[in-house]
């Protein structure tokens, strides 16, 4: 989305049209690198780097506050309805008819079973009866989940949410959020593209991430984002045809250290480590290999 | 294909019938060798025409998808095109597939793969018409659909279809392909259990390798004589032949490809009111004249003159073989069955394999729009098309190294030929960035395998020396290294190894779940 | 024509990211550009006009185009991203939004210094776990119209009395006649880690600010009773495991991010103009030419436009933007490694009865009782093969191959599918916001869709990817 934007000079013949979003979106501002665009800021957020974007969805309900990472209400506002009030830690299961859910399936034999895991009963759809409901389905990410309402801005939805019984509903009529500054009915607002105050406050956009960052670079192995927290790095062909190449953490960043990638504990960077020294021990990479 | 030894008859008579057109249920006409081999071998022969044939299949309908361009027109008229080459290039796909397989079972009785087959254009014993290089037409549709057809079924349309496909004329029973496979399965029943390899499983192509998601691509493998036989049975099912006689075709499973074909042929138009495929040539060949022994009117006009045209037409070619080449480089290739098992270029060979199958589609793409003809003007609509040409030769070396060298002069000469051509073809709409996206990809499998070369050839030593200086790294980090491994851990830190944090947030809904439960507080 | 009046003023960018560093020289503009001789190659960064501004006068002095991007300074130091954030403005109702200057404001009647601005910026991520609204750490400029430096000093309600997290710093940037434009910089901090005020040295934290006294982040642990649910991924904070890593006690770290709100407002001939927008601070991109598969670009474009693509909007060079972006992520992944090889990176096959390498999707699965098992064919995951397979995508999509892939491609219901068939989707072994299998937006997945060939029958078939899978213990098993 971010595109080569030209400077912009003293007296702007060219400017942007207020309806349209995407040139808004995809502005980069004068002087600013790509990389304080959006563009190169992760979205798979769990919980994220930049941001824990999914921070923005807790009060797109109006009266409501939902948990960033879980289909469920942790907060009714005092205001709101009275059948909203009810809502309280209840878990939303549709929107305008569109399930917030998902299943989990998948082959349910379970290697060297320890006392944590049930013995193994066949799909994992098919969960023995003490499993706890929450382990079969679970929740969208808001997202994806939601995109299809976000253009009903001020209009009432049909939500369904789980009763206090599995079998119970509950469906009430939601007013959804504007979730860029505009609300409807007010034209000179029409086609902002700031996200509205009413969804993000000062620290909520950061409030879930790692305390420090630090921490997130050596646990996230499987949830990263390769542009910011690169994992493979001076890859070369070995030997063998196969790969080799280095860990980004690893301890050993001399010339001359052996392409040999390692999650030996013992031979990556700590915790410590980063905290202390992150700014001189992790090397940027340019094509793929250290570079400052 | 050598079927000079190849007989049909019924069991128990050893002398060939020919001009057979009836048929009793599949099965009581069956291939053989004259003179019969032992089990395993005989069970080899067929399984190379078998092989061939599926090879000479897919090539055959992927041309024919290539004719289609849904773009060339728009609407209903884009959709239903687009549709039928999606179709017809999924059957490509499952023939593909059916070709894997039976390399698997070559795997699974010890003996070589086979990725050759006859040129175009060729008859055989099996199907009642010649394969050939054709656009999508009617006349080959309707051949394609018998061909596809199980016997038994005569039916008015599928006796309309069989006049158009000019089956009657050959002479031929309609499909043997089925009897084929099914005669392999009986004699994997006398195949002895020391002959059945399982070890040969490392060996075999498998459909969790090829992935891409094709939901009906069958790449079966067979460890032993009744998974072989499921493989058999399952490949002669899903398009060549059933194994019990339908009475209609609307008996025939939505999804085989008989069923395809005829739903294609029913709805492509009959009386030429509006042209589907692009007027590709029969045979489009870069043959010297008079060079081969089945030259004729088609193969003079298939060839391509062309000088432009013959430069892509010849970078098909090379890339055919590199697909061939990179294959069966892989299949001989052991992959990991084991958790724990290194790796082998296996993964990387068949990545460029897939590649060549890319890069295919995209230079048939090309070739379409190209003239046919040297001199040709330009209200002459002729253009070419893939010639699927065959190399000298498919065998591959026998030593890993050798290979590697194979490959590599495989890569350095279409790099050659994609430079010669870029600076020819610069006008070309989109084939400048395709170009020089292969001649990326090329040089870096080339780094790969000059790599692969240099490291096992016996100066190798002396060359990794130099390596280290091309690795590109900028600035030394001893100094900082030295103070990062001076410190010395804080009290009570945290365990730094993997395996000690490893389940942490895999059990974080489990762990939230007893804490909610128990509501307790740790000591 | 001079200005007569405003109808509207906005900021923009609407959000910009700063990134941390200590370095004294904010970090270059630059251009992430595709080569045009090696279209699967890394981007090249090519210098773009860089602003220099006086750090007397708060002024920018000259522009440059930096012929080579470094980024880290002589010292080595990382040099930070400081994004600028520009008013702009509406001149009549009809009009488009063009960037507001000095000259604008002489043409009616104002000066810079009546552009007031105030900026709010906090780290919560201590309040967001304890529940306690002293725990959060706030600055606060307070509105201001002067081209002094103004500190985000960050203050709570639990630290030490007088003790505070820089969070970075702020700046009206001073126009004149060669820079006219009504701007303010954002300067992030430096990536430090705060403590709390115990006892012993701890050599992690620059500076210890938190008082356990009066909070309780100190010791901490999620799940603690009478505190706000968990986060997700819960533990995430710097701290210690006990109870066989049951519990995760917090050291009581904090560090320099933020996330904040800019504001400005002005008042023109009796109209009161405002606008707003939105600023974070993150870690450096440590491969800057690499850019993510999913980027929040691509949420603010689905919000923006909607999950749907109409054919007539279908564009390859969409497709090919994604293609690409998923190559530059998967080519600094050791695949091999996060799929659930065994046997590798010095780690034995097994560890205490478990696969050893198990840090992964293919581990996490585990928590839903799913069998462990790596994720796509073992053989086929070197890195050097899926960046191959992923480059002759790439090729194919410029090409102008149509999406064939799209059936590979996971639908947004498709993130709880664990098979192995849907696990062996793309975007492959990464993770969601979810927590479950990544899968792009919906608009992204229908961008794909609008340039895939026409679904044939069989597509239609089970999303779930059941196949015909017969015969042969190793054939495709679900």
């Amino acid at each position: 989305m971010a595109k080569n934007n030209k400077t912009k000079k003293q007296r702007q013949t060219t400017g942007i049209e207020p309806l349209n979003l995407s040139a808004q979106l995809s502005y980069r501002g004068a002087g600013n690198p790509p990389n304080s665009h959006p563009s190169q800021a992760i979205s798979n957020c769990f919980p994220g780097l930049e941001s824990d974007f999914r921070n923005v969805w807790r009060r797109i309900f109006v009266g409501l506050e939902m948990n960033e990472a879980d289909t469920v209400v942790v907060k009714v506002e005092d205001r709101a309805p009275a059948e909203l009030q009810n809502l309280l830690n209840k878990r939303l299961l549709k929107v305008d008819g569109q399930p917030v859910f998902v299943h989990i399936r998948g082959p349910h034999a379970v290697e060297n079973p320890g006392p944590d895991f049930p013995e193994p009963q066949g799909l994992v759809g098919n969960l023995p009866s003490n499993t706890p409901a929450s382990a079969s389905i679970s929740g969208m990410e808001w997202s994806n989940a939601l995109a299809h309402v976000i253009s009903k801005a001020g209009q009432a939805i049909e939500c369904i949410f789980q009763g206090n019984r599995p079998s119970e509903e509950i469906r009430v009529q939601l007013i959804i959020r504007s979730f860029f500054d505009n609300e409807p009915g007010n034209e000179t607002a029409a086609g902002r593209a700031v996200i509205s105050k009413d969804l993000i406050r000062p620290g909520e956009l950061s409030q879930s991430l790692c305390s420090p960052w630090q921490n997130d670079y050596l646990e996230c192995a499987c949830y990263y984002w390769a542009a910011s927290r690169p994992d493979y790095v001076n890859v070369e062909p070995g030997p063998d045809g196969t790969s080799r190449g280095n860990n980004w953490i690893q301890k050993d960043q001399s010339t001359d250290a052996p392409r040999s990638y390692t999650l030996d504990g013992s031979k990556l960077l700590s915790y410590d480590d980063l905290f202390r020294a992150w700014e001189k021990l992790l090397k940027f990479q340019i094509g793929g290999k250290d570079s400052e | 294909m050598r079927l000079r030894h190849l007989s049909w008859g019924h069991p128990g008579k050893t002398s060939a019938r020919k001009g057979h057109t009836g048929l009793d249920a599949a099965g009581a006409e069956r291939p053989n060798h004259v003179p019969p081999l032992a089990a395993r071998d005989e069970a080899t022969y067929l399984l190379n025409i078998g092989a061939e044939i599926e090879h000479a299949l897919m090539v055959q309908y992927l041309y024919a998808a290539y004719s289609l361009e849904p773009k060339r027109f728009s609407g209903e008229r884009a959709e239903i095109v687009s549709r039928w080459r999606q179709t017809i290039l999924e059957i490509a796909r499952e023939e593909m597939g059916h070709l894997a397989t039976v390399q698997n079972l070559l795997r699974l009785i010890g003996e070589p793969l086979t990725l050759d087959r006859s040129e175009f254009p060729f008859a055989t014993s099996l199907y009642p018409f010649e394969f050939r290089l054709e656009p999508l037409s009617v006349g080959s549709l309707a051949k394609y659909v018998v061909a596809e057809m199980p016997p038994g079924l005569n039916d008015p349309e599928i006796r309309r279809i069989r006049r158009l496909a000019k089956a009657g004329n050959v002479g031929m029973p309609v499909n043997r392909v089925g009897s084929l496979y099914a005669q392999v399965g009986r004699l994997f029943e006398k195949i002895s259990d020391e002959d059945l390899g399982k070890d040969s499983l490392g060996f075999q192509a498998r459909g969790s390798e090829w992935g891409l998601g094709y939901k009906h691509i069958l790449i079966l493998n067979a460890g032993n004589r009744a998974e072989a036989r499921a493989a058999i049975d399952a490949i002669a099912e899903q398009g060549e032949g059933v194994l019990t006689a339908p009475k209609s075709c609307n008996d025939m499973p939505a999804d085989s490809h008989f069923a395809r074909f005829l739903k294609i042929f029913r709805e492509f138009p009959k009386g030429g009111q509006w042209r589907p495929a692009v007027q590709t040539p029969i045979h489009p060949n870069l043959c010297e004249p008079g060079a081969t022994n089945n030259w004729s009117k088609n193969m003079e006009a298939g060839r391509i003159t062309h000088e432009e045209t013959r430069l892509w037409a010849q970078l098909s070619n090379r890339r055919y073989r590199m697909l061939l080449m990179f294959l069966s480089h892989a299949l001989h290739l052991e992959t990991p069955l084991d958790a724990g098992d290194k790796p082998t270029t296996r993964g990387l060979l068949l990545t460029w394999t897939f590649g060549e199958m890319y890069n295919l589609r995209s230079l048939a793409g090309f070739l379409i729009h190209m003239k046919l003809k040297e001199g040709q003007r330009d209200s002459d609509r002729r253009v070419a098309g893939l010639p699927f040409e065959l190399p000298f030769s498919l065998q591959l070396p026998e030593r890993e190294i050798d290979r590697w060298r194979l490959n590599r002069d495989l890569l350095q000469a279409s790099m050659s030929l994609t430079a010669e051509i870029a600076k020819i073809s610069a006008g070309l709409d989109g084939a400048g960035v395709f170009l020089r996206s292969m001649r990326e990809a090329d040089q870096a499998a080339l780094a790969i395998a000059l790599s692969l070369i240099d490291q096992n050839s016996p100066v190798s030593a002396v060359r990794s020396a130099k390596s280290k200086v091309a690795r590109g790294v900028t600035q030394s980090r001893a100094a900082w290294t030295a103070e990062a491994l001076a410190h010395r851990p804080a009290p009570n830190a945290p365990p730094t190894t993997r395996a000690a944090r490893v389940l942490r947030n895999a059990r974080y809904l489990e762990r939230a779940g007893r804490r909610a439960s128990s509501g307790r507080d740790p000591e | 024509m001079p200005a007569k009046e405003i109808f509207e003023i906005r900021l923009l960018p609407p959000l910009v990211i700063g990134r941390l560093g200590s370095s004294e020289q904010p970090l270059d503009n630059y251009e992430a550009q595709v080569p045009e001789n090696d279209p699967l190659g890394y981007r090249r960064l090519v210098g773009a006009p860089t602003f220099l501004v006086s750090t007397k006068t708060g002024e920018i002095t000259s522009v440059t185009k930096p012929e080579v991007i470094r980024f880290r300074d002589e010292a080595k130091l990382i040099r930070p991203v400081c994004p600028f954030v520009e008013v702009w403005a509406r001149f009549d109702k009809r009009g488009a939004l063009v960037p507001l200057t000095s000259e604008h404001l002489r043409e009616l009647d104002l000066k810079p210094a009546d552009i007031k601005w105030r900026v709010v910026a906090a780290n919560l991520k201590v309040s967001r776990r304890t529940g306690d609204k002293n725990d959060g750490v706030e600055a606060n400029t307070d509105w201001f119209s002067d081209h002094a430096i103004k500190q985000l000093q960050g203050k709570s309600g639990n630290f030490v009395t007088n003790k505070f997290i820089l969070f970075g710093s702020v700046r009206y940037i001073r126009p004149n006649p060669r820079f006219p434009q009504i701007r303010l910089r954002f300067t992030p901090a430096t990536g430090k880690v705060y403590g709390p005020s115990i006892g012993a040295r701890d050599a992690n934290v620059v500076e210890t600010v938190y008082d356990p006294e009066k909070g309780g982040w100190l010791n901490f642990f999620d799940g603690q009773r009478d505190t706000p649910p968990s986060t997700s991924p819960s533990d995430i904070y710097a701290g210690t495991d006990i109870d066989n890593g049951r519990w995760h006690i917090s050291r009581g770290y904090l560090d320099d991010e933020c996330s904040g709100t800019i504001e400005v407002e002005f008042t023109v001939r009796g109209h009161k103009l405002i606008a707003y927008s939105h600023f974070t601070a993150g870690p450096p991109t440590f491969a800057p030419d690499s850019f993510p598969v999913r980027t929040i670009a691509d949420e603010l474009e689905q919000i923006a436009l909607g999950p749907n693509v109409s054919p007539a909007d279908a564009d390859q060079e969409k497709v090919i933007d994604i293609v690409r972006r998923a190559l530059e992520t998967v080519r600094l992944i050791n695949t091999a490694v996060m799929n659930g090889n065994q046997g590798i990176a010095g780690l034995p096959v097994r560890a205490g009865g478990q696969f050893a390498n198990n840090n992964n999707m293919a581990g996490q699965d585990t928590s839903y009782q799913r069998a462990f098992t790596p994720i796509f064919d073992p053989s086929v995951v070197d890195a050097l093969a899926i960046r191959a397979r992923h480059e002759r995508v790439l090729m194919a999509v410029i090409s102008g191959t149509p999406a064939w892939f799209l059936p590979k491609l996971r639908h947004y219901t498709e993130v709880g599918d664990l098979t192995d068939s849907g696990r062996r989707k793309m975007p492959g072994m990464m993770r969601g916001a979810d927590a479950l299998y990544l899968a792009l937006t919906r608009r992204q997945y229908n961008l794909v869709k609008a340039t895939a060939p026409t679904e044939t029958d069989l597509e239609n078939a089970d999303a779930l990817g059941n196949t015909i899978a017969r015969g042969g213990s190793h054939g495709q098993k679900q």
